[in-house]
């Protein structure tokens, strides 16, 4: 029997960058090949000829189907597969498309695309589903202005009509790559003209369905979700795009900030299906939202555990994988298990290397400024760093941690014998600078010239070096030149105490500083209590007025991150702070707790409860507090009653 | 006899404690009182002569009605009304002299009875009695027990909306006796009428009262299935019965089942959605439970001849549709839910407990508080005491106190100032202690407590001598000496540094009982020199229990795995159970 012939079709304007790829794709798989050219200027037509391409001209009319029409009007195989220009046939698809247009018992095939994305620089992809090859029919037109439909009009025409999907077939689709997917204007000029023809063809449920889709994209989630659930009560639940459609439901009761909702939808959709990974997913987030966080572990456990996931569910990345496995991480943290946090944030980077916020959890956990030499070995056991570029990004992540020894270490692998950034340059000498190595970062910062726009930045960093190491009258040459620079009112407030150290007495009314001199002093103090400077960090402190205002939390947290208990303490506990919101209750807590004082623990944490009900951190802190009271007073009791075993049983049970 | 005139019969032995209450109730209402005492040897004859001149003394031969026929023999209005003294009208729910004067033909009115189940005002079943009667010669009492108006002819009998009659809760230990009397009677009348199906009835009732659902069942099921529904007023409180033995006998999918059958037979009988609504509640089925459940809010109190739980209807299913919602993980319409029960019945305390959990869990206690108090929660000071001890209990004294601070000055009763006085000791607010505490007299039973937190107190504030002032004040009463060495050796302890001596049982329990309760200190703002104190006394307590005995130990170790089972226990509800499946 003679094989089935295909059609390509396409329609294109002003993609000769594009087309090429396209094209080369399925040169060898189809019959033909047809472009509708509808007015480029950029020699697309001749790319399409040159690769043997039947080119037609057509004059743009605003509507996408007839134009697509026109293509098909020129078909002469017994099958139609329809691409756009930004997308390609995966070489692999080449056999089963053979295979599948010789069944006589289909009209038609869902077949699979992958939206690559552009995310946070790296790439994303993004499976769904498309109706792309159908058989060749005069009557097997597109319809619609902006959706161009054919499936239903296909159904229309032939009740029988077979659909299936095509597991094997995957078109490649990089237009979401390097554009916005759609400007605000353009969704809503969208939605102007499907309104329009539905309110033609009210019972059109596929274009009822793509108006909820559009909805959703322009952010009108209620009206999405009302829409949406109207087609689902009225679809048959075996169509192929169901699933799809029922988690756009979930999706838009979440993005309206009605979890509840959400998550009752998505138990509904799981009823139906199963083994849906997005819809647990879904339901996490949902969860979490309500800080309902044991329900919010069960679903993302349930999401990592589901099988490979049907095409027709157009599963999302990392939803079985890195992104639920991260939310897993989070949630372990929040309880102050590191130890499952640690497993799980190390699972979602397997599957993800670039998943740049589970290293971010990590590292919350290892604490690298104060653990650099574990941290290294755990991050080492665990991942291989082959790049530059990811020994760069870590190296930045240690940088903002205050990790500077490893930021140093890893921003030189990074860099590598490439050129380097004024910014990475910068970071080397900051880093060099907190590890003391002082001639070879002055070295660096002296290469920055008057015009660098980091030349500043590098003035105040050696002002900083020099104010540290005691050199005084070098720092005060320095800081006229700086002032000579023409600085903001804050920064020169700042400077100005530096300048007068240490003779600014604490008694003398402090000095009150705005947000940005906030933020300048504060990323002062850290570098010097990084450098253990603390006499210095403190006369800052002392010498302005905010550590009594809502900075208190902030610099106390710091001085506490830095190993400084006392002084952390004392800023809190200061009366004139006595309204102290639960995480300066909590704070103190530690502290109470690390200096051993167990009542005084004990009442922070009480406190802390007492506002900070939905932090789970607070209630195991208390729980342990509580339990390693009763541990002490079991060992108390074991030395006081040696022959009573019951006390050393309890004990053994508890170390169980 | 005058026309529409009411004569109000009652047969009294020994009611001096209730029959005053009656009588006021009913007086301004009935034309007549009549009174039949079988043989009372307290007050109630001289109570009975002062509201009426017609006190008959009739001696008692354990027959309820030939007393009741006597006392309608002795009446001469028009209509009788029969009472008896542990029952009153309740004002306001109909007038008895407009009911006879209607004109209309019936000879004979059921009134509805409210018997409650519980102390809290509001819980109670409605049943329907024949209580108000044509004083014509045609109605008499029958039976030995039990006793019912013979309705001779029919039609002529109908309901009335009120005056409702309520029936007075009893002390349990009374309610036991009258049930254990009437037990013995009607064992005896129904071996004497084997065929009487509503002598086994009630039968059945008194022995569900007495907690023996398994003899009851039978006789409720043979009730149910024998009467029809011309005896409505018997065979619908059978059938709820009947549900309710089953469910006390945790056969929870037979009753169900029946539920299930009877719900389209009776589609306005409430108490039946409800009991299924809570039959599966009880069996986990939450989402079932809700629909039931809804199904009897929608439908409200039913008519008067369903024998009816108040409440089905409203503020117990919205309870319950709470504690539904709330498991199916649906917090807010939980917190609705629980919100409308408390509107519905103010006294009903139950849902305040857990509104508070959830109000509390979803905006942290101080904001609770505020929530609280916005919804006037606050303002009956019963029940700003009952929240202010859910809060000192979740371990929030200062916020207990904020709980009672709006009502002191309107309701300033003992009772409030013995918790503002303790909640400001537990809050760390010691002055005010003595402030609160120095109001209370020495008659209330609560004086030694008072007197022991005030020791507290004073202990924390350093007053030694004020302390064993007031500990050798609290010695004479040899149920407070173990409390008052306790206070002694800690006066020591805190002014010479000498520890507690080794020391005996009464000792270890004492100490144990004052570390259990200083698990709710909490001070706001702590003085180094309270703090030390305070440290002080916890170490002597807790070197006290330690070294008394290993039990000692053993029990303060207790103390806090207690503690952290309560966090735990609280930070299960608010972020569920980990590896929970639901």
């Amino acid at each position: 029997m003679m094989s089935a012939t295909i059609s390509l079709c396409m329609i294109a304007r002003n993609e000769a960058q594009n087309l090429g790829r396209c094209l080369n794709s399925v040169r060898d798989v189809v019959d033909e090949m047809i472009v509708i050219d509808t007015g480029s200027s950029d020699g697309t037509a001749n790319i399409a000829r040159s690769l043997g391409a039947r080119v037609y001209s057509f004059v743009w009319n605003d509507n996408f189907s007839d134009a697509r029409n026109s293509s098909l009007e020129m078909a002469t195989g017994d099958w139609i597969l329809f691409l756009d220009a930004d997308e390609e046939l995966a070489p692999e698809s080449h056999d089963a498309l053979r295979s599948l247009v010789n069944d006589e018992t289909v009209d038609g095939y869902f077949v699979k695309i992958i939206n690559y994305l552009g995310n946070e620089g790296w790439t994303e992809t993004c499976p769904d589903i498309v109706f792309r090859l159908f058989r060749n029919r005069p009557e097997y037109r597109f319809r619609g202005a902006i959706h161009e439909q054919i499936a239903d009009v296909i159904l229309e025409n032939n009740r029988r009509a077979g659909y299936r999907m095509a597991e094997d077939v995957i078109i490649l689709h990089y237009g979401y790559l390097d554009r916005q997917i759609s400007e605000k204007d353009k969704k809503n000029r969208n939605l102007t003209i499907i309104e329009k023809e539905l309110g033609q063809n009210p019972e059109n449920r596929m274009l009822r369905y793509h108006y909820g889709v559009e909805l959703f994209r322009a952010e009108r989630y209620l009206e999405a979700a009302a829409q949406l659930t109207f087609v689902a009560n009225e679809l048959d639940p075996a169509t192929i795009f169901f699933p799809k459609l029922l988690r756009y439901i979930v999706m838009a009761y979440h993005s309206a900030g009605q979890p509840a909702k959400a998550i009752q939808v998505a138990g509904q959709a799981l009823q139906r299906f199963p083994d849906y990974a997005d819809l647990y997913y879904y339901a996490g987030l949902g969860y979490l939202e309500l800080k309902q966080y044991a329900r919010a572990d069960y679903a993302f456990r349930k999401a990592v555990s589901m099988p490979e996931q049907p095409a027709m569910y157009a599963p999302f990345g990392g939803v079985r994988g890195f992104r639920s496995y991260y939310h897993l991480g989070h949630i372990a943290e929040l309880f102050l298990n590191d130890e499952d946090a640690l497993e799980y944030y190390v699972a979602s980077i397997n599957d993800n290397p670039n998943f740049t916020y589970a290293i971010e959890g990590i590292l919350r956990i290892l604490k690298p400024r104060e653990n650099p030499e574990y941290t290294r070995k755990c991050l080492e056991e665990v991942f291989e760093f082959h790049t530059p570029r990811a020994h760069l990004v870590m190296g930045g992540m240690f940088f903002r941690f205050g990790a500077y020894g490893l930021a140093l270490e890893y921003l030189e692998q990074g860099v590598g014998d490439s050129t380097i950034s004024d910014e990475t340059k910068m970071w080397k000498a900051i880093c060099l600078l907190q590890e003391q190595r002082h001639l070879e970062a002055l070295r660096i910062l002296d290469e920055f010239g008057p015009g660098n726009p980091l030349y500043l930045i590098a003035r105040l960093n050696k002002l900083l070096y020099l104010w540290v190491q005691g050199k005084d009258r070098k720092a005060r040459a320095l800081l006229a030149e700086i002032f000579g620079l023409g600085l903001a009112e804050d920064t020169k407030r700042v400077l100005s105490l530096i300048a007068s150290y240490p003779d600014q007495l604490p008694e003398s009314v402090p000095v009150t500083l705005g947000p940005d001199g906030v933020t300048f002093l504060l990323d002062i103090v850290k570098r010097l209590l990084g450098m253990g400077s603390i006499e210095r960090a403190m006369y800052l402190l002392e010498s302005t007025s905010i550590g009594h205002t809502g900075q208190a939390l902030e610099i106390a947290q710091l001085l506490y991150d830095y190993g400084y208990r006392e002084q952390a303490q004392t800023l809190l506990a200061d009366p004139e702070t006595n309204d102290l919101g639960h995480q300066a209750h909590f704070l103190l807590a530690e502290i109470s707790r690390e200096d051993e004082d167990f009542t005084e623990a004990e009442r922070q944490y009480r406190f802390a409860l007492e506002t900070g009900g939905d932090e789970p951190r607070y209630y195991v802190r208390l729980i342990n507090l509580y339990e390693n009271r009763r541990r002490e007073i079991l060992a108390e009791a074991r030395a006081r009653y040696p022959d009573v075993e019951t006390f050393q049983q309890l004990l053994n049970e508890v170390s169980v | 006899m005058r026309k529409n005139s009411v004569s109000l019969t009652m047969i009294v032995r020994n009611e001096s404690a209730n029959l005053e209450a009656c009588l006021l109730s009913a007086r301004e209402q009935v034309d007549e009182i009549v009174i039949v005492d079988t043989g009372s040897t307290d007050e109630t004859r001289q109570i009975a002569e002062r509201y009426t001149d017609r006190v008959f003394l009739y001696p008692w031969d354990n027959d309820f009605s030939a007393a009741r026929n006597y006392a309608i023999g002795k009446a001469r209005g028009e209509w009788i009304l029969s009472l008896d003294a542990d029952e009153q009208l309740i004002a306001g729910t109909g007038d008895l002299r407009r009911l006879v004067s209607t004109g209309a033909s019936p000879e004979a009115y059921m009134l509805p009875l409210h018997y409650p189940t519980t102390d809290a005002p509001g819980e109670y079943n409605r049943f329907l009695v024949l209580r108000l009667f044509k004083n014509n010669g045609r109605y008499r009492f029958k039976g030995r027990i039990h006793e019912q108006i013979v309705v001779t002819a029919s039609g002529t009998v109908d309901i009335a909306d009120g005056p409702v009659i309520y029936h007075q809760h009893l002390p349990s230990a009374e309610r036991n006796r009258k049930r254990h009397r009437n037990l013995v009677l009607l064992k005896q009348a129904c071996a004497e009428e084997p065929d009487n199906i509503f002598l086994r009835y009630y039968l059945a009732v008194e022995w569900l009262a007495l907690g023996k659902p398994h003899r009851a069942l039978p006789l409720f099921r043979e009730a149910y299935e024998s009467l029809t529904d011309d005896h409505l007023l018997f065979r619908a409180p059978a059938l709820r019965y009947l549900i309710i033995s089953l469910r006390a006998l945790g056969r929870f999918e037979e009753a169900i089942d029946i539920c299930r059958k009877v719900a389209q037979h009776y589609p306005s009988y409430t108490d039946i959605f409800y009991l299924c609504g809570v039959l599966y509640e009880e069996q986990h089925q939450y989402h079932e439970a809700v629909k039931w459940l809804q199904s009897a809010l929608e439908r409200g109190i039913p008519p008067a001849i369903y024998s009816h739980m108040h409440g089905t209807g409203s503020f117990l299913a919205h309870y319950h549709l709470g504690y539904c919602r709330e498991r199916l993980g649906q917090r807010e319409p939980a917190e609705r839910h629980y919100e409308r029960a408390i509107d519905a019945n103010p006294d009903y305390v139950y849902p305040v407990y857990n509104l508070f959990l959830l109000v509390q869990g979803r905006l942290g206690a101080r904001q609770a508080l505020d929530c609280f108090s916005a919804r006037g929660y606050l303002d009956s000071a019963e029940r700003a005491l009952a929240v202010a001890e859910l809060y000192f209990k979740a371990g929030y004294p200062g916020l207990a106190k904020r709980c009672l601070e709006r009502c002191q000055t309107d309701s300033g009763t003992e009772m409030v100032r013995f918790s503002l006085g303790l909640y400001n000791l537990y809050s760390g607010h010691l002055q005010r202690v003595l402030m609160y505490l120095d109001t209370i007299a020495a008659e209330n039973p609560l004086y030694p407590q008072v007197q022991i937190h005030k020791a507290l107190a004073l202990l924390l504030l350093g007053r030694t001598c004020a302390t064993r002032t007031l500990a050798f004040v609290l010695w004479e009463d040899p149920q407070y000496r173990p409390v008052t060495r306790i206070l002694l050796q800690l006066v020591r302890y805190l002014k010479k540094g000498w520890r507690p001596e080794v020391c005996d049982d009464g000792l270890r329990q004492a100490s144990l009982a004052l570390l259990e309760r200083y698990r709710y200190y909490l001070p706001k703002f702590t003085k180094t020199r309270h703090q030390h104190r305070f440290r002080l006394i916890i170490d002597g307590l807790e070197s006290i229990a330690q070294r008394s005995s290993p039990q000692g130990a053993l029990a303060l170790a207790g103390l806090f795995q207690e503690r952290a089972q309560a966090v735990q226990d609280l930070l299960n509800y608010q972020f569920g159970v980990f590896g929970d499946r639901t």
